[in-house]
Formats: C-alpha cells, structure tokens, sequence
C-alpha cells in the first residue's frame, strides 16, 4: 500500500491550466459587477461627438477632417479614461477582496503557488479589459465609418458636380479617408491595452505591500501620472548629461527617469487621431517594451508577496 | 525589518532594471516624435501658459478633445466679436493640437480677416488708429501662420496659408512672398497633383501682379499652355495675349487669338471679364485691341459692345 508521502506529487511552480482557472474566475466575478453598463455612455459619448458638426468658415477644407478627428478623440480618451480606471480598481481590489471573502486562505491552501495566483488574477483583470477595449473598438468604428461614409459622399457629389474626373476626386479624398477607420485604429486600441497592462501591474506590485486600497489607488495613480511626465524628465536628465551639466533638477529627473515607468510611448493614439500610420515595427518594439514593464513587475509581486502572511 | 529590506531590494532591482532600459527608451521616443505619433513635449514655459489644462492633457488622447471643445467655445467670442479671447484661446488650443490644421486655420483667419476687418471699420478708432490696428491683426495672423510652419514643416497646407494671405489684394499684399512661398510648396516631395496644378496657377496670379516680372510671367504661361490642356485656363489664355503684347518682352513665336482661346467665341467671354475685371485705370498691353478685333469678327451689335465705334465726325 503506498504511503502518504509516496501520495504526495510536488506542484509544480507553474501551470497555465491553474493559472486559467483563476482567471476566468476572475474575470466571472469581475463581470458580475455590472461593469460593461459603461458601453452605454461609451455610445451616448460618440454619438453625441457625431452630431457635433464643425462650421467651414474660412474656406478650407479642415472640418470635415476635425469632425472626425472628435469622434476619434472623444472614443480614445474615454477608452483610456475606463481602462486605466479599470486596470486600477480592479487590480487593487483583487487580494483584498480575496481576503475579505476568506477565498485567499483556500487558494493557497490547495496549494497553489503565489505566483500562480497573482497572474491568474491579473490575468482576469486584462481579459476584461481586453474584452472592453475590443466592444468599444467595434463601436468607434461603427460610429467612425458612418461618419466618414456620409462625408465622403458629400464631398464626392460636391466635387462631381464640378465636373472634377474621378482621378482628382479620389486624390483629393484620400487625406480624409486616412481619417476613417484603417488599421492603425485597432493598432491605438492594442496600444491603450499595452498601456492597460502595465498600470494594472504597477497596481499589482503596490498591493502586494500596501496595507490599504486606498493607498494602493492613490500611489498607482501617482506613479501613472508620473510616468506620463517621465520621458520630459528622462529628456532633460539626457540632455543635461549630454552637455555634462549637473544639478538638482537634472539630478531629481535621472531618478524619476530610472525609477518610473515611461507611459508616453504608449500614447500612440495621438498620432492616429492625426490620421498618421502606426508602422508596424513601432508596435512590435512598445509590445516587447510594455511585456518587459509587466514582467518586472509581476516577478517584484512575486517577491513581495511570496513569504507574506495574512 | 523584512518588508523593509524587500521594499528597499524592490527599488534596486527598479533602479538597475531602470537604468538598463533608459538608452533604449531614450531612442524609441525620439522615433516616436519624429514621426509625430506621441504629442509634442511641452515646455515649462507653456507648461505654465495652460496651467491645468496642461495637467488634464498629460493623460493620452485628452489634448485633441480639450481643444476641440475649446474650439467650439471661440465660436461665441467670435459672435462678441472678442479678438483678444480669441487670441488666447487658440493660443493655448495650438499649444494642446499642435498637428491640427484646422486650428491653425481657424487662429489666422479669426486675426487677419475678422479682426482686422473689424477694426477697419471701427467709428470709435481716429483713421491711423483704424489703419494701425487693421495692419496688427494682419500682421498676427502672419505671425501665426509661420508658427505654424515651424511646427509643421514640410506640410503644403500651411505654405499655401501663408502664400494666400500674402496674395490677398485685401490685406496688404506682398505678392512676391506669395510666389516664393508658392515655388516652395513645389519643392515639398509626394505632392498630389491637385495642388501641384494649383500651386503653379496661382504663382502665375500672383506674378502678374509684379508687373517687374513681366517677361517671367510671359514665359510661365506659356510653359503651362503648352504643358497640358487642363492649363487652358483664362489667367494663363490672358497672359499669353498680354504678355506677347508687352513691349519689353521677348516673344519668340506670337499666337493668333484663335490659338490661343481656341474660337473667336470663347476669346471675346474671355477677354470681356478681363477687361471688366481689370484694376481701375489699368491698360493691360493688347487686350483692348483683342476685343475690338473679336467684336468685329464676330459682328457684335453696336449697343452691346465694349468698345462701339465712334461716330466718323468725332474721330
């Protein structure tokens, strides 16, 4: 008869399938608190943007380019606006909660690895906000092709009616149609996403020590804010350090530079809304700078949370 | 002690993790701002001219939808006829949007033609003070457009601003600026052949205006006539006339007027608007001589020409 110990199989220090479970319990808990009822004034926000029509009065061709570029606008900050919220407050009310529900004493009790639980906890906070992002990507399309249809159309039969050949026409157009729904779109939503991911780490990392959500909410919002400043201050520590200068501030921006996450890179949206192309090597490089960003900080979770007693 | 031992590991490993990716980000955000996909840095100075606006805007996607409703509040400053809030507001707007052509548009257009016009017409002003102020408002829509260019060079729309202002008979015109800014914008590569066409259409406007550049202008037109047909415009038709009539000019083959318009028919449409539209007391070389030619060839009634003949005991 075998003995208990020969019972025994060790866990393993990592399993994907443990790691699923976790968050797509995660993520069902997350979605019982209502939180898509958003999607709604995510509508009423572009369709209110829609009907806002700018007035042609100088002559040039600039409105119809800024009627779109407010849905566009409009759509990406409130995109941002809800996934950093949601990246934030979810992130910092996972092991809180847990604790709370006495649920984290039964998980790690089963046993499952710290590390297993912090990223399938995270891991349910990004599927919801991936999944939030991609409704609110096929909304802003919806809301920005019909905008830009109704446009195009209204140029075309203006400019027809001028006797203007369809060479010219199509010329003519294709500065406005660079600002309708292309790829770079869903390329600025993927963006925000990265950008969700590594807020909803930082937030992570801050829990595993803190002792209060408040706390965790108000230093991630800290640190956000900072790293959206962090490339002025890297610029500046750069530049000084380029001339060989040396002082207080330059000293203080090194230190903000080295010690906070760069957000602005991140920021690629701005472009889209210019109607400029996102290359697809850009992409490639903020993934790879925003996965280095979130595996920094979940191994530091890890670290932190690993001998933690509750 | 532990939680304070792994804070401080925490922030050793942040600061080497920090201080290894630096170079790199460094490089990639540079790359980001050549190609003008992340907003353009502010700096302290305007930093402290937006005050919380610039705080709200750190945050993504936030700067293009401050300005824009912004925008929409000038339109009642406007209606007030508030030059000065206006002023401001696009001054901070272009300082949030800076890539949006739309504003810098706007901004100019506000300055050099509304306020300007206003001020023109100002009873409460003495006549210096009218012409003082209506040459200040030209002179800052001028101004904002060539910060415009600085932000945004290489880009046609703001050239072909600044040159159109320069070519406007109503606003002080320099019409020499307006061709070099015009020969500039065919200098930008990857320009849609619309513009191209426009471009060298209004330099030959804008020359015909210098009447020192006579030859010049000769010699554009009938570059262009012979280009293509979609050339075969009155501004180039007329010159060619004019031009090859001037005395100073080198004409080395001279064009009947059915070469030049095509039919009798379309050179007497033609010419009869020019002569009609032509600035008070000027004689543009030929013209007049056209016309009475066409009126005879086509056998225009007395009562309805331009130039009717005179009765024999008047000559």
């Amino acid at each position: 008869m075998p003995t208990s110990t020969q019972n025994f199989q060790k866990t393993s220090f990592i399993s994907f399938s443990r790691i699923g479970v976790i968050a797509s319990h995660t993520f069902t808990q997350l979605v019982r608190m209502k939180v898509f009822y958003f999607l709604i004034a995510f509508v009423i926000l572009l369709w209110g943007s829609k009907q806002i029509i700018f007035p042609n009065e100088t002559g040039g061709d600039g409105s119809p380019e800024q009627e779109l570029r407010l849905i566009k606008s409009a759509g990406f900050a409130a995109m941002n606006m809800f996934s950093m919220l949601l990246a934030l407050s979810a992130t910092a009310l996972l092991i809180p909660k847990d604790i709370e529900d006495r649920t984290l004493y039964t998980i790690l009790c089963k046993p499952v690895p710290r590390l297993d639980y912090l990223l399938g906890k995270l891991l349910g906070v990004l599927v919801l906000i991936f999944v939030s992002l991609i409704a609110m990507d096929i909304v802003l399309s919806f809301f920005l092709n019909q905008k830009a249809a109704s446009i195009i159309a209204i140029q075309t039969e203006q400019l027809t009616s001028r006797g203007i050949p369809k060479e010219l026409i199509n010329e003519q157009l294709a500065g406005l149609k660079a600002h309708g729904v292309t790829i770079n779109i869903h390329l600025a939503t993927f963006a925000i996403f990265l950008k969700a991911i590594v807020i909803a780490s930082i937030a992570l990392l801050i829990s595993t020590f803190s002792s209060s959500t408040l706390f965790t909410l108000i230093l991630t919002l800290i640190v956000i804010v900072i790293g959206l400043i962090q490339a002025d201050a890297r610029d500046y520590a750069t530049t000084m350090a380029e001339f060989g200068q040396q002082n207080q501030l330059s000293n203080i921006s090194l230190a903000v530079a080295v010690f906070f996450p760069d957000l602005q890179f991140l920021s690629v949206e701005d472009g889209v809304i210019d109607g400029r192309s996102i290359p697809l090597r850009i992409i490639g490089q903020i993934s790879i700078i925003a996965l280095l960003y979130f595996a920094i900080y979940i191994i530091l979770s890890w670290f932190a949370f690993r001998k933690k007693e509750f | 002690m532990k939680p304070l031992l792994n804070i401080i590991l925490i922030l050793a490993i942040l600061a080497v993790t920090g201080w290894l990716r630096m170079p790199y980000e460094q490089k990639l955000s540079e790359e980001l701002h050549a190609l003008k996909l992340v907003p353009p840095r502010l700096s302290l100075e305007d930093r402290s001219k937006l005050k919380q606006k610039a705080f709200v805007a750190t945050y993504g996607s936030l700067r293009p939808t401050i300005a824009a409703f912004m925008s929409v509040k000038t339109t009642n400053y406007h209606s007030d006829q508030n030059w000065d809030k206006i002023e401001d507001a696009f001054k901070e707007i272009v300082l949030l949007d800076p890539y949006n052509f739309y504003y810098w548009d706007q901004a100019a257009w506000h300055m050099a033609s509304n306020a300007a016009a206003d001020k023109q017409n100002d009873r409460s002003l003495t006549e210096i003070g009218r012409k003082q102020q209506f040459q200040n408002y030209i002179q800052k829509g001028k101004d904002i457009i060539n910060q415009s260019i600085k932000v945004n060079p290489g880009d046609w729309r703001y050239l072909n601003l600044k040159a159109k202002l320069e070519a406007n008979r109503y606003r002080d015109p320099d019409y020499a600026t307006a061709v070099a800014t015009y020969q500039e914008i065919l200098q930008i590569p990857d320009l849609p052949n619309h513009i191209k066409r426009s471009a060298k259409l209004e330099i030959l406007f804008a020359m015909q205006k210098l009447p020192q550049r006579h030859q010049e202008s000769y010699n554009l037109a009938i570059q262009l006539f012979e280009k293509d047909t979609s050339y075969h415009v009155p501004t180039v038709l007329n010159e060619i006339l004019i031009g090859q009539n001037h005395p100073l000019n080198n004409v080395s083959n001279s064009m009947s007027l059915s070469e030049i318009y095509g039919s009798n028919q379309n050179a007497y449409k033609k010419l009869k608007i020019k002569w009609l539209r032509r600035e008070l007391g000027q004689k543009p070389y030929g013209l007049e001589e056209a016309i009475q030619q066409v009126e005879n060839k086509l056998l225009i009634p007395q009562t309805k020409r331009l130039f009717p003949h005179k009765p024999l005991f008047m000559n």
